[in-house]
C-alpha cells in the first residue's frame, strides 16, 4: 500500500453532530481506476471534496505518493498533482477548444509583445493539438467554440483539460462523467478513461452508473451512510452484491473491521 | 490573502478619490449653496417654505429656486428645496409628507404633471398650508382664484410670440436667409402653444426667411450634432430659432465647429448657461420668463396667505422679457 | 474497432469535422447581419435623404456623432462581456466632465485636468467592483452609483453648466485631415480594447471570467481581479466619453444624460453581444453605434420628425435581438442533431 498514488487514512468529516464520513480509508495505485459508488447521501461527494481540496476533513490523513499533504483549497490539491473533472464541466462556452484547454496557463509571445501579455495563439493551438493527440482523441478542430460541441465532446475536453494539468502519475477525480451522455458518447468517455489509466494516471470515478463502473474500473469501493462498506476488485464481484452494498442490504465481509 | 490585498488597494483608492472629490466640492459649496439652508444665523425663522421642483437640473428652474430662496430668506423664512426628479408620484409624496409632518408653513410648487397635482393642492388647502403654483388654475383643473393658493400664470402665447418676433426682427435686420427651428423633445406644459406661436409670429415678421428644417434634441451635445447635420442639408441656414437653452447652445457650437457665422441665434429659456453665452456673443437674444420679477409679487401674496390661509390667492401673470438682440 | 482512433489530423478541418453548411450560413447571418443591415440603411437613405445624405460631410458628421456614443458603448460592452451591466456610465461621464471642467477653470493644464477626470472614472469603476464583490447585485450597485455621481457632479458644478472650456477644443470639434478629433479618439480606443480582448492574456481571461466565473476560478484565475478590471475599463471609457462630450460642446454639463447609456446598450444589443457575458465583438459594437447614428442622421435629412428615429431604433433593436435569438437557437438545435452524429462518425 505504501506505493499508492493517493491514500486516505481514517478520513472523517463531521458537520456538528451529523457525520458525513466516518473513518474512511482507501488507496489508489498508479494507473488504477477506482469506481466510487454509493446512494445519494452516502458521502461520495463529500469524499470527493476532501480529495480535491474543496473541503478539509475533520480528522484523518491524505497521502500523495506516500507524502502527507494538507489540502486547504483545490489549488493545493492541484499543486500536489490531483485534478478534478466536475460534473458541470465548467467550460467557457464562447471560447474555442484551445482556449479552454490552455486557460490559466496561457502561452505568452516571446519578445517585447510578451511583456504586454500578448498571447501566442499558434503555440497554444499546437500545444492543445498535441495534448489531444496524446490522449488519442479525435474531436472537432481546436478553433471551434465549445458551445458548438456535443455533450460527449465537451466531456472529453473537460477531461483533457484536467489531465493536461496532471504531472506524471497524477491523480484524476471525476464526478459523474457520463451523467448527461447517450450510449455512444458514454463509450467514448470510457475509452478515454482507460487510455488515461494506461498512461499511469490514477483515476477515481464517482458515479451512479453501474455499467460504467464495471466497464472501466479495476476496483470498486462502495460507501453507505458515510462508511466504506465494500472495497474489492471489480472483476471478482457481481452486480447483485454491489447493489446490495449500495442499498445497505449487506456489507462486504471484513471491510468494517479494517 | 489575495482578497484582503484587493480590498486594501481598493479602499485606498476610494479614500484618495473621495478626498479629491470633497476637495473639489468644498471650494464650490461656498459659492453655490444649492439648498440655501444657511439662512440668517441667530434670528428666529418664521417657518419653512418648501420649493417643490420637478428637477434642479433645469437651469431656468434652478434660477427660479434661487430667486425664491433669496426672497423668503430676506423675509425671515427658511427655504427647503425638494427635487422630484421628474417623478409626479414622488412629488405628490413629498408634498403629502410635508403636510403630515407639519414641517412647512407654505409651499411653492412647480408641478411635474399639472393634471395630477390637483389632489396635492386639495390636501394643502385642507391642512391650511398656502401655496404658490407655477401655472394657470386651468392646468390643475381648477377655475379662477382659489382660497389659499396663488397662481403664477405664464402666458405661453405671449412667450412664443416674443420668441418668434425677436427672431423675425433679428432675421430681417441681420440678412437672414433660411431659419432652423429647434425644440426640446419633451411635451412640457404649453409646449404646443409656444411652438405654434413661434411659427406664426416668425412667419408674419420675416416672411422672406423660410423655416427650412426643424430639429429636436434634449441636450447640448445632441443638439450640436443635429444642427451640424441640418447645416449640411441646409447650407444657407443662418437663423436659429431655439425653443430651449440647450438647443440654442448646441446650435452655437455647431456653427463654430463648421466655421460659420450665424446671423441670429434666438433662445427661449434664459438659464444661466444661455445668459453666459449671450454675454459672450455666442447667442444673439434670449427670451425668458421673468420669474425673478414675478417672485416678489407671488412671494408677497404667499406671505399674505400664510397669515390668512382661507382668503383667495391671486393670479399673477409671469412676465416675459427679451434680452440681447439688436 | 477501437472507439477512439489515433488522430494526427486533429487540428485540421477534415470533411468529417467541418460544420454543416446550414450552420455556417446561420453563423454568417449572426456575425454579418449587422453589416448587411448597415448597407441596406445606407441604400435606403441614399434615395430618401438625397441629395444630402450620401455626401462626405454627412459621413463625417455621422462618424463624429457615432464616435462619442461609441466611447460609451465600448465601456458598456466591456462591462457586459465581463458579465455586468454598468448603469453608472452617465453619472461617471458627468462627473469626469465636471471634474475636468472645474480643474481647467482653476487654471490646470489641459493634460493634467483630463488625467484627473479619467482617474475619477477609474476610481468609480473600482469602487463599483469592490462593492459588487461584497455580494451586492451589480445592477442595483451601479444604479445607486449613478445617483451618487449625479448628485456629486451637481454639487461640484454648483448645479450650473461649466462653459467656455475652449482648452478642450483640440479633442472636441477640431478636425485633423478633415476628420474630427473624437473619431481618432474612438478609433484608438477601439483598437486598444479589441487587441487587448483578443490577443492578450488579460483580455482572454477577462472574457473567460465573464463567460464562466466558475471555470476561470477552477483553473486558478484570480476571478475578483478581473471583475475589478472589467468595471475599471467601463469606468474609464465612461469618463473618457464624458470628457470628449465636454470638449465637443466646450461645456461640462453636470446633469447625467441617461440617454447615453441607452444608445450604448442599443448598439451593444444590435452588435449581438449577449447580455449574459463572455463574448462579443467590439468592432461590431462600433458598427452598431454607426448604424444608430446613421439612422438618426438619415431621418433628420429626410425630414422625418425626430421621434421616429427613436421608434425606428427601438424596432431595429428588437428585430436584431430576435434575429440573434433565432440564429442561436436554430444553430444549437442543428448542432444537437449533428453533434451526436459527429461523435458517432468519430468512432468509425
Amino acid at each position: 500500500m505504501s506505493d499508492a498514488a493517493l491514500e486516505l487514512k481514517d478520513i472523517s468529516v463531521h458537520y456538528g453532530y451529523a457525520r458525513a464520513l466516518e473513518r474512511v480509508s482507501l488507496a489508489v495505485s498508479p494507473g488504477e481506476v477506482v469506481a466510487l459508488l454509493g446512494d445519494n447521501g452516502a458521502g461520495k461527494s463529500t469524499l470527493l471534496k476532501v480529495m480535491s481540496g474543496a473541503h478539509s476533513p475533520s480528522s484523518g490523513q491524505i497521502l500523495v505518493h506516500g507524502r502527507p499533504v494538507d489540502f486547504k483549497s483545490p489549488r493545493d490539491a492541484s499543486g500536489a498533482g490531483v485534478q478534478m473533472v466536475y460534473q458541470d464541466l465548467a467550460l467557457v462556452e464562447a471560447m474555442d477548444i484551445a482556449g479552454n484547454l490552455t486557460l490559466g496557463r496561457e502561452q505568452i509571445m516571446r519578445g517585447p509583445l510578451g511583456w504586454f501579455g500578448f498571447l501566442d495563439h499558434k503555440a497554444m493551438r499546437r500545444e492543445s493539438e498535441r495534448e489531444l493527440d496524446e490522449l488519442g482523441i479525435r474531436t472537432a478542430p481546436v478553433t471551434r467554440p465549445v458551445e458548438m460541441l456535443s455533450g460527449g465532446q465537451r466531456q472529453v475536453i473537460a477531461i483533457a483539460r484536467a489531465s493536461a494539468r496532471l504531472p506524471e502519475q497524477g491523480i484524476l477525480l471525476m464526478d459523474e462523467p457520463t451523467a448527461a451522455l447517450g450510449h455512444e458518447q458514454t463509450e467514448l468517455v470510457e475509452e478515454l478513461i482507460k487510455a488515461l489509466a494506461a498512461r499511469g494516471t490514477s483515476i477515481v470515478v464517482v458515479t451512479h452508473n453501474l455499467p460504467l463502473a464495471f466497464a472501466v474500473s479495476d476496483r470498486t469501493i462502495v460507501l453507505n451512510r458515510g462508511r466504506k462498506v465494500a472495497d474489492t476488485a471489480t472483476g471478482s464481484v457481481d452486480k447483485e452484491s454491489v447493489i446490495g452494498w449500495i442499498t445497505g442490504a449487506s456489507v462486504q465481509e471484513g471491510v468494517l473491521e479494517s | 490573502m489575495k482578497n484582503t490585498r484587493a480590498l486594501t488597494i481598493a479602499g485606498t483608492a476610494l479614500a484618495v478619490g473621495l478626498l479629491t472629490l470633497s476637495g473639489c466640492s468644498a471650494s464650490e459649496e461656498a459659492v453655490a449653496d444649492p439648498a440655501g439652508s444657511g439662512g440668517s444665523a441667530g434670528t428666529e425663522s418664521k417657518g419653512e417654505i418648501a420649493f417643490f421642483t420637478p428637477s434642479s437640473q433645469i437651469d431656468v428652474v434652478a434660477a427660479l429656486a434661487d430667486g425664491v430662496v433669496e426672497y423668503f430668506e430676506g423675509e425671515g423664512y427658511t427655504v427647503s428645496i425638494q427635487d422630484a426628479n421628474f417623478d409626479a408620484v414622488k412629488q405628490a409624496q413629498q408634498i403629502q409628507q410635508a403636510i403630515d409632518t407639519h414641517s412647512i408653513v407654505g409651499a411653492w410648487i412647480m408641478p411635474v404633471a399639472p393634471e395630477t397635482a390637483a389632489q396635492s393642492l386639495a390636501a394643502l388647502q385642507a391642512a391650511k398650508i398656502p401655496a404658490v403654483v407655477e401655472g394657470p388654475p386651468m392646468s390643475v383643473n381648477l377655475e379662477g382664484p382659489q382660497p389659499g393658493i396663488a397662481f403664477d400664470e405664464p402666458d405661453f402665447l405671449k412667450y412664443g410670440t416674443m420668441i418668434g418676433d425677436t427672431a423675425a426682427k433679428c432675421a430681417v435686420d441681420g440678412e437672414g436667409r433660411e431659419a432652423l427651428f429647434l425644440m426640446p423633445p419633451d411635451a412640457a406644459g404649453g409646449t404646443e402653444q409656444v411652438i405654434g406661436a413661434i411659427e406664426d409670429s416668425f412667419a408674419a415678421g420675416a416672411p422672406d426667411v423660410p423655416i427650412a428644417a426643424t430639429g429636436e434634441a434634449a441636450d447640448i451635445a445632441s443638439a450640436q450634432t443635429t444642427v451640424s447635420q441640418l447645416l449640411i442639408a441646409n447650407p444657407d441656414a443662418n437663423v436659429i430659432i431655439a425653443a430651449s437653452d440647450e438647443t440654442a447652445l448646441g446650435a452655437a457650437g455647431a456653427f463654430k465647429a463648421a466655421n460659420k457665422t450665424p446671423a441670429c441665434i434666438v433662445a427661449g429659456g434664459g438659464g444661466d448657461a444661455a445668459v453666459a453665452a449671450l454675454e459672450a456673443g455666442d447667442i444673439t437674444s434670449v427670451v425668458s420668463w421673468d420669474y425673478s420679477s414675478a417672485v416678489g409679487e407671488a412671494g408677497a401674496d404667499l406671505i399674505r396667505l400664510i397669515s390668512d390661509p382661507t382668503s383667495l390667492g391671486g393670479i399673477i401673470e409671469t412676465p416675459v422679457k427679451a434680452t440681447g438682440g439688436n | 474497432m477501437a472507439l477512439i482512433t489515433r488522430a494526427e489530423t486533429v487540428g485540421q478541418i477534415s470533411p468529417n469535422n467541418a460544420l454543416p453548411w446550414k450552420i455556417r450560413g446561420l453563423l454568417l447571418i449572426r456575425d454579418q447581419g449587422l453589416l448587411a443591415l448597415f448597407i441596406a440603411i445606407i441604400a435606403v437613405f441614399a434615395f430618401w435623404g438625397a441629395p444630402y445624405f450620401l455626401t462626405l460631410p454627412t459621413a463625417i458628421s455621422v462618424l463624429n456623432a457615432a464616435a462619442i456614443a461609441s466611447i460609451f458603448a465600448a465601456g458598456v460592452a466591456v462591462g457586459i462581456m465581463t458579465g455586468v451591466l454598468d448603469l453608472s456610465v452617465p453619472g461617471t461621464a458627468a462627473l469626469a466632465g465636471v471634474v475636468t471642467g472645474r480643474l481647467l477653470q482653476e487654471g490646470l493644464p489641459a493634460g493634467l485636468a483630463i488625467m484627473c477626470g479619467l482617474l475619477m472614472g477609474l476610481l468609480v469603476g473600482v469602487v463599483n467592483a469592490v462593492v459588487v464583490l461584497r455580494g451586492f447585485n451589480p445592477l442595483i450597485v451601479t444604479i445607486a452609483m449613478l445617483s451618487v455621481l449625479s448628485g456629486a457632479s451637481l454639487l461640484i458644478a454648483g448645479s450650473y453648466n461649466i462653459s467656455g472650456l475652449t482648452q478642450l477644443v483640440f479633442m472636441g470639434t477640431r478636425t485633423y485631415f478633415g476628420i474630427p478629433a473624437p473619431v481618432y479618439i474612438a478609433v484608438v480606443l477601439f483598437i486598444i480594447l479589441t487587441v487587448f480582448l483578443k490577443f492578450t492574456r488579460g483580455g482572454t481571461r477577462l472574457l473567460a471570467v465573464g463567460g464562466s466565473a466558475e471555470a476561470a476560478r477552477r483553473v486558478g484565475i484570480a476571478v475578483n481581479w478581473y471583475r475589478i478590471l472589467g468595471f475599471a475599463i467601463s469606468g474609464l471609457c465612461a469618463a473618457l466619453g464624458g470628457i470628449v462630450t465636454a470638449a465637443y460642446i466646450t461645456t461640462a454639463v453636470p446633469s447625467a444624460s441617461v440617454g447615453t447609456v441607452f444608445t450604448a446598450m442599443t448598439a451593444v444589443a444590435l452588435a449581438g453581444v449577449p447580455f449574459v457575458g463572455g463574448r462579443g465583438s467590439l468592432p461590431r459594437v462600433g458598427l452598431g453605434v454607426i448604424v444608430v447614428s446613421t439612422i438618426s442622421a438619415g431621418l433628420l435629412l429626410a425630414k422625418v420628425p425626430a421621434d421616429w428615429s427613436s421608434v425606428v431604433t427601438g424596432v431595429l433593436l428588437v428585430g436584431g435581438l430576435g434575429l440573434n435569438m433565432w440564429t442561436t437557437n436554430t444553430t444549437s438545435k442543428l448542432l444537437l442533431a449533428s453533434g451526436d452524429d459527429g461523435a458517432k462518425r468519430g468512432t468509425r
